[in-house]
């Protein structure tokens, strides 16, 4: 595709073309945006969805757990997978369109979109925990899955222009990659990405994350420490070889940080090592272990 | 022609013409390799942290994610494939050690590995004669056993070699 006839409004009207969440996705993450909920809320939306269950069911019986018994039932498959990973295979799930495929304009591969989000997740969870948006923990993860949302509708606008983009960032001429994106296309993924969640009716702390995570002093107030916690979530995502292909690590860090997450270079490593643990034990359960490029 | 593919954390030696050592996705981690010019042999270690102070456990079970155990670990490694288990007849690349745009410094974990690296390098009297490291890219390495030669990539840009 040619960058050169791009305009903002052609990549926005690409948002017509794409499917609406389906009910039960767009209830759990409704759900989870509640502090208070309960495993029972989020088993209550997927036993409405027959397809979910059924999906469900299949991972909770797949080779990643040695069970010794067939599990039948929905309860008892929560309970044994946990209320992220109910929510990282209700999304996975609902966002299979556009995750699964490689993002061209990124140069990166199937799959990198979403182990750059489940990464992500993991690691906002925990940095939340350094902030003043404790009860945050759950939107954290969500958030973090869906914060990149918005490659996977500008990636093919940029096809063709990688090299460009990475050599403006390079020389200077755009700050960073976010940047590059909107001289190149008049926007970037963050914009397109809150567009579309705003098309889906997202809670509105999803939708700020989305919005302002490589830019969090540019956040409502209210939601900054959790907008925070996902733009260094994102950062350690990336340093650990997660990126999403050509724009890896070619984002600004926000220096004002420290004014909303509290966290020390030492307790950084901990969580780190603690993130991709739980990673790797997610991943396997969410996708079996297949090896892979990470990119 | 086998292609032995090192995880995170993960270290390995091979001495077959043809075959080679790779690692994906460095990010800030830092591959360490080792040729030793007499016995032909090639050793890398993905390391991820500096410090096994961090988690001995974790150390002692894949003592390569850190860079105070995985360089030793890796040495005795290439000894039991008839390298001296010393700096004598080797030469070390680095490859990786990547950082975000941040002019504070402040999350510079490549930073950080590099200079835990050099120090129990020099330990061994082991000087780096090349290395391909820091900016903001996420490398993925190739080490071919045949030629020694060290290819690099990176999503967007062509190969390149160290
Ligand atoms: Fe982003
Ligand atoms: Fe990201």
């Amino acid at each position: 595709m040619s960058n050169l006839t791009v305009t903002r409004e052609q990549v926005l009207a690409e948002l017509n073309s794409v499917p609406m969440l389906p009910h039960s996705a767009s209830r759990v993450l409704e759900i989870s945006n509640d502090p208070d909920h309960s495993m029972a809320d989020i088993s209550r939306v997927a036993e409405t969805d027959a397809i979910l269950t059924a999906h469900i069911l299949k991972v909770v019986n797949s080779s990643a757990f040695s069970l010794s018994q067939r599990v039948d039932s929905l309860e008892r498959a929560i309970s044994y997978l946990g209320k992220n990973v109910i929510v990282g295979i209700v999304l996975s799930y609902s966002l299979s369109a556009l995750y699964d495929k490689p993002l061209e304009g990124y140069a990166s591969q199937k799959g990198a979109l979403w182990a750059h989000g489940l990464r992500t997740a993991l690691a906002s969870k925990e940095i939340v925990k350094f902030t003043s948006g404790k009860h945050y923990a759950n939107v954290a993860y969500t958030a973090g899955i869906l914060h990149d949302l918005g490659k996977s509708i500008i990636s093919k606008f940029m096809d063709g222009s990688v090299r460009e983009l990475i050599s403006s960032v390079e020389n200077g001429t755009a700050a960073d990659f976010l940047d590059a994106e909107r001289v190149l296309l008049g926007t970037d993924h963050c914009e397109v990405g809150a567009e579309l969640a705003k098309l889906w009716s997202l809670p509105d702390s999803l939708r700020e994350v989305i919005r302002y995570h490589h830019r969090p002093r540019l956040a409502d107030e209210t939601y900054r420490p959790l907008v925070y916690a996902v733009h260094l979530g994102d950062m350690i995502s990336m340093m650990g070889g997660l990126g999403t292909g050509a724009d890896s690590m070619n984002y600004q860090l926000d220096s004002t940080y420290p004014d909303y997450v509290d966290i020390s270079e030492d307790q950084l490593t901990e969580l780190w090592f603690a993130v991709e643990q739980e990673f790797n034990k997610t991943k396997s359960v969410l996708f079996g272990d297949e090896e892979g490029d990470e990119q | 022609m086998t292609d032995i593919l090192l995880g995170v954390g993960e270290l390995g030696a091979a001495n077959t013409p043809g075959d080679r050592l790779r690692t994906l996705a460095l990010g800030s981690c830092i591959a360490v390799i080792i040729l030793d010019a007499k016995t032909k042999t090639a050793g890398m270690v993905h390391v991820v942290l500096p410090l096994s102070k961090t988690n001995p456990e974790k150390a002692s079970n894949l003592p390569g994610y850190f860079a105070d155990t995985g360089i030793p670990t890796l040495i005795k490694a290439m000894g039991k494939m008839g390298c001296n288990e010393n700096g004598k007849g080797k030469i070390v690349k680095l490859v990786g050690g990547a950082q975000i745009m941040d002019p504070n410094n402040t999350f510079n974990i490549g930073k950080r590995n590099l200079l835990a690296i050099k120090k129990i390098l020099w330990k061994y009297r082991l000087g780096v004669i090349a290395e391909d490291v820091g900016g903001n890219i996420s490398r993925s390495v190739a080490v071919d056993l045949g030629t020694g030669k060290i290819k690099i990539s990176t999503p967007g840009r062509d190969e390149w070699e160290i």
